[in-house]
């Protein structure tokens, strides 16, 4: 750059370095975010797949047995996803994952469809405590 | 000089940002890859017990009973007998089956409150066969092996009477009523499944895609209450 003062010359190169470098690291930021993101809902999509799967394997085994049942089977899943704690809850039919997550909670759900009464919320460790009486079964979610 | 030593110095960290993030991205792709993975077959499990496992309204199973009958020859030569086994009370589905789950061809009849069953087995000298009886309708009261003049030493030892989970052709028929979004909504599954070798259902999956394939072993019962062992075929993706 000749002809042109040296302090703008290297005023402009630095300019042009902290541009660059910012643009660098908000696209960084921005891609970590979403990535965290998705990875999260992810890892929640699974852990729900395997709350559902125990569940109805605990279902499976009331619905096959006789009339009269009760136990209690502790969900074996993490009890944290990275630091942060999630929630687990039964209604109806229904199972959702919980998680508070920066821009926006994370929620996963899931139906299951099955006949039995399903009710509770916690978040893990947990156990669900299964009755069958007089043909129905109750599962609640406790902590 | 300056210009050469900035150029340089900007090709140098560009390669490293780039580098650092290829990694990152690569680290991230495999986790996500890895739960995704996972929770297909997690998921394909747990379609599997609805299917194959749970016995109500929604899975394809239904209950059956058998008992198991171990005959022993002790008369040291070979002889073919015609064994009768009674059993109480009535019931109009009966069918005799070898060790291979093959059939047995058996007929029936009845006397008071029992139905005997005949068959025809070969044995040899101290040969020891057992045979499995199945019948669909309700649980027995009591059950006897006759060990009349015609039956020439062959002793017989019956085992107690077991619940057994066959895959039913009715149930089958009624989810083949059902359209595939019926069918997804019915197990709460979010995911594509084909159901295949008996009672084929869904789609086949598409030619590029991360398919989970799971053989369960099962015994099918066909139209006319006769049952066989199959391998039933469940495909997720």
């Amino acid at each position: 750059m000749k002809g042109v003062h040296p302090v703008l010359s290297h005023t402009t190169l630095l300019l042009i370095g902290l541009i660059a470098m910012s643009l660098i690291i908000v696209s960084i930021s921005s891609f970590s975010s979403k990535t965290e993101r998705d990875l999260v809902t992810s890892e929640i999509n699974y852990i729900t797949e395997s709350a559902k799967n125990k569940i109805l394997e605990i279902y499976s085994m009331a619905n096959r047995t006789t009339e009269y049942t009760n136990g209690t089977f502790k969900l074996n899943l993490p009890e944290t996803i990275g630091d942060k704690k999630y929630i687990l809850s039964l209604n109806q039919n229904n199972l959702t994952v919980f998680i508070p997550f920066k821009n926006g909670n994370i929620e996963v759900n899931r139906t299951l469809n099955i006949d039995a009464q399903l009710n509770g919320e916690s978040y893990l460790p947990a156990s669900i405590e299964v009755e069958k009486v007089g043909g129905i079964i109750t599962m609640n979610l406790v902590g | 000089m300056a210009e050469i030593d900035f150029a340089v110095a900007f090709i140098v960290i560009f390669a490293m940002i780039v580098y650092a993030v290829l990694i990152v991205s690569s680290t991230i792709t495999k986790d996500f890859n890895y739960f995704t993975a996972k929770e297909l077959e997690i998921s394909q499990d747990s379609l599997s017990k609805q299917l194959f496992e749970t016995l109500d309204s929604k899975s394809l199973i239904s209950n059956v009973k058998k008992i198991q009958i171990l005959f022993n020859e002790t008369g040291g030569y070979y002889h073919t007998e015609n064994l009768k086994i009674s059993i109480k009370p009535i019931m109009s589905k009966i069918h005799v089956y070898n060790h291979s789950m093959n059939e047995i061809p058996s007929s029936t009849f009845t006397t008071g409150d029992y139905i005997n069953i005949t068959f025809d087995l070969n044995f040899l000298a101290n040969e020891i066969k057992y045979v499995n009886i199945f019948y669909f309708e309700s649980e027995s009261e009591e059950i006897f092996y006759n060990n009349n003049i015609t039956e020439d030493n062959v002793t017989a030892r019956i085992l107690s009477e077991e619940d057994i989970i066959v895959l039913s052709q009715d149930k089958c028929n009624s989810l083949k009523g059902l359209s595939y979004d019926e069918a997804k909504n019915n197990f709460g599954f979010i995911h594509n499944f084909r159901i295949d070798n008996f009672c084929k259902y869904g789609e086949e999956p598409p030619f590029a895609a991360n398919i989970i394939v799971k053989s369960v072993p099962l015994l099918v019962e066909k139209g006319d209450e006769t049952v066989y062992p199959e391998h039933i075929t469940l495909k997720v993706w």
